[in-house]
């Protein structure tokens, strides 16, 4: 056993899960043991767990009376311990029909997959409710995360549900909703001067001197996982398929390549037929360098320093899946495009108004992808898309709040009233 | 020749035994070399792919900064700079 073996095993016995294969690195290939490792031995590249897809028996049928949350796709699910779950509930959102919607941008058929619906108000709850709990089977004591917001609120609810210390690391611009969240719900908050790469790197760096599971950092490989029963419940809500094109927004990527192996996972394991699925990456303008290495034709994506967007949950200068969600992108025979603060801002107040959807910045990207290419032809009118929303407009309050005039105020009295809807009436006339 | 502080983390520092490091160079490119040459091929592998390239996941900060948004390996380096070197830094 090597020296590499011999350090990160310590208090960590080897166990078999049933189906889990491996640990495969997605750089070079070499495989690993599924132990509390995060990156490959050889190269550092990150590491994917792959599963003994021959031995999972499940069809159509196997699903029917399972929990109405992520966990009724435990087999495919790298967890071995049951009993060590920590489950609030998260997953099986809605995949909402779009008719108003549809009628606006002209569109055939459009679904939006609702994870503003998760415990926490966005998809992180994924990852986390599987992060935590494979922390817990790991033997960890505590747990954390690098953040921009989203995760630290999803990592810091399942860690008070399991009852052990939450360290989260911040860039000090993150929105005062998504603090006020982690920290009720009881984290320690670390609010990093800097941006998110800057807090990441600080938590890469403590999590070499701390005992603690930083979830997206040294149990990535198993954190990942939970993302793609996004893709598991969008194909059964269609009846067993998968969508002609899925938009997702992109951070650091790694949604998008989450989405795509569960797609994969369901066409190997026979659940769907076939996969045929165009899959478009969203990103915003001001922090867009997966769509620029996309439109350049390049395969490296060149992080941007300073991210400048007020979709903030999106502002990952450097992202960790950047080059693999290129090359899904590219193979799927789909897209990566980006959308300003305004076509953002637009986005959000079009999905509101006409589906009743509460959007924070990340879910106006992708509106306002979808409209710009239904717009420009890339995507076709007859076609089909289901658009990820991944987290609440409650967590952006702020900065969706100064797009708004302050409402108008008057006395309560019927005449005031008579004179503000005559106002507003003629307002909506034009 | 400049003395500078390294910082290694996760493996790396397993390979050297040492946590930090003080090395002389001009450049960051020199102050690895001296590395590679102190602690032999098995720490210069890790640091650079088979056809010399710094890796994809060895991430190198001289005072915080990335050096990506620096010079990459031709950094200029000065007295007392700090260089941290962290592989595997995926985050989102």
């Amino acid at each position: 056993m090597s020296l590499f073996y011999n350090s990160v095993m310590e208090g960590s016995p080897l166990r078999e899960n049933r189906y889990i294969k491996t640990l495969k690195c997605r750089e070079c290939g070499a495989e690993f043991p599924s132990v509390r490792i995060h990156a490959c031995e050889h190269c550092f590249g990150p590491l994917e767990v792959v599963y003994k897809l021959d031995s999972i028996e499940l069809d159509r049928n196997s699903f029917k009376k399972r929990s109405n949350t992520l966990w009724r796709y435990h087999e495919l699910l790298p967890i071995e311990d049951k009993t060590r779950v920590v489950d609030l509930g998260a997953g099986f959102t809605s995949l909402r029909e779009c008719k108003r919607l549809e009628e606006v941008l002209g569109l055939r058929k459009l679904y939006i997959k609702d994870d503003t619906l998760n415990p926490t108000g966005s998809f992180k709850d994924r990852p986390a409710t599987v992060a935590v709990s494979k922390a817990l089977e790991f033997g960890f004591k505590a747990v954390g995360c690098a953040s921009t917001g989203n995760l630290a609120a999803a990592t810091a609810a399942h860690a008070a549900k399991a009852g052990i210390p939450c360290y989260v690391f911040i860039p000090s611009n993150t929105e005062m909703s998504k603090i006020l969240q982690a920290a009720t719900y009881g984290a320690e908050i670390i609010s990093v001067k800097g941006t998110y790469d800057e807090a990441n790197r600080l938590a890469a760096q403590a999590s070499d001197e701390y005992d603690w599971a930083l979830v997206n950092i040294n149990i990535r490989p198993y954190y990942v996982e939970g993302s793609k029963t996004l893709a598991f419940e969008i194909c059964e809500q269609l009846g067993w398929r998968a969508p002609d094109n899925i938009i997702i927004p992109m951070g650091s990527g790694a949604l998008l390549c989450a989405a795509w192996r569960g797609l994969k996972q369901f066409r190997d394991l026979g659940l769907i037929e076939g996969l045929k699925t165009r899959v478009i990456g969203a990103q915003p303008e001001g922090c867009s360098p997966i769509v620029a290495a996309f439109k350049s034709g390049s395969s490296d994506v060149i992080p941007v320093e300073k991210p400048e967007t007020i979709a903030k949950s999106l502002a990952i200068g450097d992202p960790g899946d950047g080059i693999y969600a290129l090359k899904i992108m590219r193979e799927s025979g789909g897209v990566a495009e980006s959308a300003t603060d305004e076509e953002i801002i637009e986005g959000i107040k079009l999905l509101a108004k006409t589906e009743g959807i509460f959007a924070e910045p990340a879910g106006g990207v992708t509106i306002a992808i979808l409209k710009k290419m239904i717009g420009s032809g890339e995507l076709q009118k007859d076609g089909e898309v289901v658009c990820c929303v991944t987290g609440s407009g409650f967590k952006s309050s702020e900065t969706i709040l100064e797009s708004f005039p302050k409402p108008m105020e008057i006395e309560p009295s019927l005449e005031e009233l008579k004179k503000m809807i005559k106002w507003g009436d003629d307002y909506a006339k034009g | 020749m400049q003395k500078v502080r390294i910082t290694l983390y996760g493996t790396l520092a397993k390979i050297t035994g040492e946590k930090t490091v003080e090395v002389n160079g001009s450049t960051l490119k020199e102050a690895i070399s001296q590395l590679t040459v102190k602690y032999g091929e098995q720490f210069g592998n890790k640091i650079y792919d088979e056809k010399g390239n710094l890796r994809r996941f060895v991430n190198i900060y001289v005072n915080s900064k990335d050096i990506r948004f620096l010079n990459h390996l031709n950094t200029e380096l000065n007295d007392e700079d700090k260089v941290s070197i962290i592989p595997a830094v995926g985050g989102g």
